[in-house]
Parts: C-alpha cells; sequence; structure tokens
C-alpha cells in the first residue's frame, strides 16, 4: 500500500505502524458501514473509505469530513470478518490530515482535539474551565449546550475552582515525543 | 492483603465522582485493597492519539510505568476509555519490537514488564468468586438494563474483555447481589460518545433509541461502566424528552453505586444527588427487604 507521508517527512515507528494497516484484505461485505453508528454523518462511507485506500487513494479520505464524524466506537474493527482494522486506518488518516494541514472546513472535534492536547500541556490532567474556554474560544460557539452545563453545575459536577496540579511529567513525556518526532522528519 | 493499583482517570477525578467514591466504598466493605497512584496523569483518552501517534502510546505507557515502580502488578481503571487506552497500547507494543523500543526510549522505563490492566468488572468477578454469600437486600424492585457500550468491550482482540456482541459480566456481578438484569439488544451499542461535541441532535438520536430499548425491554434503570455513557443517558435525558416528546424517567446508576448499595454502603456514600436524573426514589423509596413486584 502506498502511503503519503505527507508534511511530516520520514515518521516516527508510531505513525509507521498505524499505517501498517493492510485494507487489502477488504472484500466490501459492508459489514462496517451497515454497523456505524454515525453513518448518517458521513459523506463517505467506512467501506469507501477502505476501498480507496485499497487503490492507494489517500487524497479523498483525507479531505473527508466522515474521518472526523468517526469517534472510535470500534464497532467496524470488531466487526470486519477480514480482521481490517478500519478504526485504526481512520486514525492514520486523521493524523496525516492534521498534519498535512488537510483538515476539512468547519471540523470543530480537531479544534476539540487540539484543545484537549493544549489543557493537557498545561494541567496534565483534563480539567474543566480551561478545556471549555480554549475550546470555545477557538470554535467561537459559546451556547451549545449551555442548559446541560448550567444542569452539570448545579449538581456539583462541574468545579471550574478546582484545577489539577502535576502536569510537570506529561509536560516532559510530551517534550521527549516532540523531540523525537522533529528528529525524525 | 492483595492491592490493586487504582488509576480513577480525570473523568471520576472530576465530572464522574460518584463512580469513584461509591466505587471506593465498594472495595472497602468488601476488603479489597486499593492505592491511588498520586502522580498519574491522563491516559490520552483517544484524543492525543488523533494528533501525536506516539504521544497517545506514552501516556497510558508512561502511567504503567508508574504502577509497575511501586512494585503494583495489577492496575484498576473504572473509565471505560481510560481502559481502553492501557489496553491498547499494551497491543501495540506486543506487536512491534521497534515501536517499543522507541516508547521505552521516551518513557525512561523498560517494557518487558507488564502491569496487568483490569477493569472493576473484571477484578470485582475474581475477587468474588471465591466468595460464597453477598448481602442482597432491598432491590428485589430492580429490573435493571445493563449497558456496556462500546471501548470496554471493543475491539475484542485488543481488550480481551468479555464477550463483545453479548457481554455479561456486570449482569452476573448484579445478580449475585440481588438484582435483576434484562436481557436487550442495545447493551452494546454506541451512545454517540464526544460527537456530541460536534453534534448533540445526533448522539440525542442514538441515545434516544437506547432509553427505548431498554424501556422496551421492561427496565426501570440503567446500570453502566463509563462516565461519557453515563452522561449522555442521564444528563441528556432531558433533551431526548423535549426532542422526541418522550416522558423518560430512567436513572442511570453506575453498577458500582448499585453494587455498594446492596452491601450496607449508606446512601450519602453513593453520590446519588449528583445525577440529573433523580434516583433516589427508587432506590431508597422501597421498604428494604420488601419485594415490590
Amino acid at each position: 500500500m502506498e502511503v503519503p507521508l505527507s508534511a511530516a517527512g520520514k515518521d516516527s515507528p508510531a505513525l509507521a505502524h498505524l499505517q501498517s494497516v493492510s485494507p487489502d484484505a477488504c472484500f466490501q461485505c459492508n459489514r462496517c458501514t451497515a454497523g456505524c453508528p454515525l453513518l448518517p454523518a458521513m459523506d463517505l462511507t467506512p467501506a469507501r473509505m477502505v476501498h480507496h485506500l485499497l487503490l492507494g487513494e489517500w487524497e479523498p479520505v483525507l479531505r473527508s469530513k466522515a474521518i472526523w464524524v468517526c469517534v472510535h466506537c470500534e464497532t467496524c474493527t470488531a466487526r470486519c470478518p477480514q480482521e481490517v482494522d478500519i478504526s485504526k486506518l481512520l486514525q492514520a488518516a486523521r493524523v496525516i490530515a492534521w498534519r498535512g494541514g488537510k483538515v476539512a472546513p468547519d471540523q470543530a472535534i480537531a479544534t476539540y482535539f487540539a484543545s484537549f492536547l493544549e489543557n493537557l500541556y498545561l494541567y496534565g490532567r483534563s480539567a474543566e474551565l480551561p478545556l471549555t474556554l480554549i475550546c470555545k474560544l477557538k470554535s467561537e460557539n459559546y451556547f451549545q449546550d449551555f442548559t446541560l452545563g448550567l444542569r452539570l453545575i448545579a449538581r456539583g459536577r462541574l468545579n471550574f475552582f478546582s484545577l489539577p496540579q502535576g502536569g510537570s511529567a506529561y509536560r516532559r513525556l510530551y517534550d521527549r515525543v516532540r523531540q523525537k518526532e522533529a528528529a525524525g522528519a | 492483603m492483595k492491592r490493586y493499583a487504582y488509576y480513577p482517570g480525570c473523568s471520576l477525578e472530576k465530572m464522574a465522582q460518584e463512580y469513584d467514591v461509591s466505587f471506593r466504598n465498594l472495595c472497602d466493605r468488601l476488603g479489597i485493597g486499593l492505592e491511588e497512584m498520586k502522580d498519574w496523569f491522563c491516559c490520552g483518552a483517544g484524543m492525543v492519539g488523533n494528533i501525536s501517534p506516539l504521544l497517545g502510546l506514552a501516556v497510558p505507557l508512561k502511567n504503567l510505568a508508574i504502577a509497575h515502580q511501586r512494585g503494583l502488578a495489577q492496575l484498576v481503571s473504572p473509565c471505560a476509555a481510560c481502559y481502553n487506552q492501557f489496553k491498547r497500547a499494551q497491543h501495540e507494543v506486543a506487536a512491534d519490537p521497534k515501536l517499543r523500543a522507541e516508547l521505552e526510549e521516551i518513557i525512561e522505563y523498560p517494557l518487558e514488564h507488564s502491569v496487568e490492566v483490569l477493569h472493576p468488572l473484571e477484578m470485582l468477578e475474581r475477587e468474588l468468586d471465591a466468595r460464597p454469600q453477598l448481602a442482597h437486600d432491598g432491590v428485589d424492585h430492580l429490573r435493571v438494563a445493563c449497558y456496556y457500550g462500546c471501548l470496554l468491550t471493543r475491539p475484542p482482540k485488543v481488550v480481551t474483555f468479555d464477550n463483545c456482541e453479548d457481554p455479561q459480566s456486570m449482569d452476573r456481578l448484579l445478580r449475585r447481589v440481588g438484582i435483576e438484569t434484562l436481557d436487550w439488544p442495545q447493551k452494546t451499542a454506541c451512545c454517540g460518545a464526544f460527537y456530541a461535541m460536534v453534534n448533540p441532535s445526533k448522539v440525542l438520536e442514538l441515545t434516544h433509541a437506547i432509553l427505548e430499548g431498554a424501556t422496551q425491554a421492561g427496565a426501570n434503570a440503567f446500570a453502566v461502566a463509563c462516565p461519557v455513557c453515563h452522561l449522555n443517558l442521564d444528563a441528556r435525558q432531558p433533551e431526548v424528552n423535549q426532542t422526541y416528546g418522550t416522558n423518560f424517567n430512567l436513572p442511570v446508576f453506575y453498577f458500582s453505586q448499585l453494587m455498594a448499595f446492596t452491601q450496607g454502603v449508606p446512601a450519602e456514600g453513593l453520590g446519588l444527588w449528583r445525577h440529573v436524573v433523580d434516583p433516589q426514589p427508587l432506590l431508597l423509596g422501597a421498604p428494604v427487604g420488601a419485594s415490590a413486584r
């Protein structure tokens, strides 16, 4: 399978490992597609994405919205009779699209992933206040789930006043990975 | 006493404290030793790996190394997403020596050891196996739909948890404490998870189907083992009712709350007030020991 290494250049074994999943065994039975809970929101079905990759066509997959709709519930991977790890293929596509600047427009979930990483760099654990703020600022979508938020605050479920400690161990790891990835490029 | 490394994870530390507190109280009651690793950090939650696959594997493995450094051979992870991250990372490095070597260098710890990662359902089944009888009072009126969700059960080759299409471990545990559980079709259906961040209406549709399935099977409550499943089924239930004109009023318990209740943990130790759908009338309303059916 021909895989574009995109802007990331020569990559770490982790990405090579992700890309090592071969779609070659797929015979288009469409079980992955039939079981996908988010299929109606996708612009490409899982089986079509696998078929594109089988033909070496990464571009339509990288530019699709479907890879950002997937919540990796793993139903496709669990049910594939040919043991194609579809979920992992889509993860590889997300990484390559992200690094190559090919994320389809208006994919709020990509913004959420980035916010999640920034928050971790600061605190090492997920913290509602900074995560919510970073994400809302990035997405400029301030009122979605507003009443849900109020309901959770009333029950003590969202605590904006305690911030986790101990981001340093995570930061060390993050910096070491960045070094590695830069050296591989 | 044997001790397990305890990795609560970010959700149990904050949003899902009721899962954390009820599980700790249950273990306390059963004499099971948990040792929280104070210096744990986020497992990556499946988010990190979408931007850096290497970091996505390094974070769970470093957390396991922290447990190993403490001399703990088994780690209990109640959040289904954390559990999945640990199992996934272990699975990937076992299959690829080159990747393993790179990760050993990054986390500054050898990976020849293996910390066994257990979900509380697995750990409790093992621990309770040898025990003859457990208390089971005051729950005769419950008819519970056990909802396992995605990340606990899939992919089967990675997590090796139960049966991925028809898991039974939560049902077995709840039945052992006298709670009736039901056969129903959506046990491992996806609730939409974090897609709610982008498109809440799609998640309401999936959640509605799960609520409908459990109701049709005759359930008067859910038992879950994942904070995200809980959030979507419980906290979004008012929106489901609003959107679909339904009047579901199904309390969503963590299995640990139900088990702890039967083992005599007082209601204050279960965090019930934190639920959106108030579970107290159903759980505490019935006279102890009496059958309401």
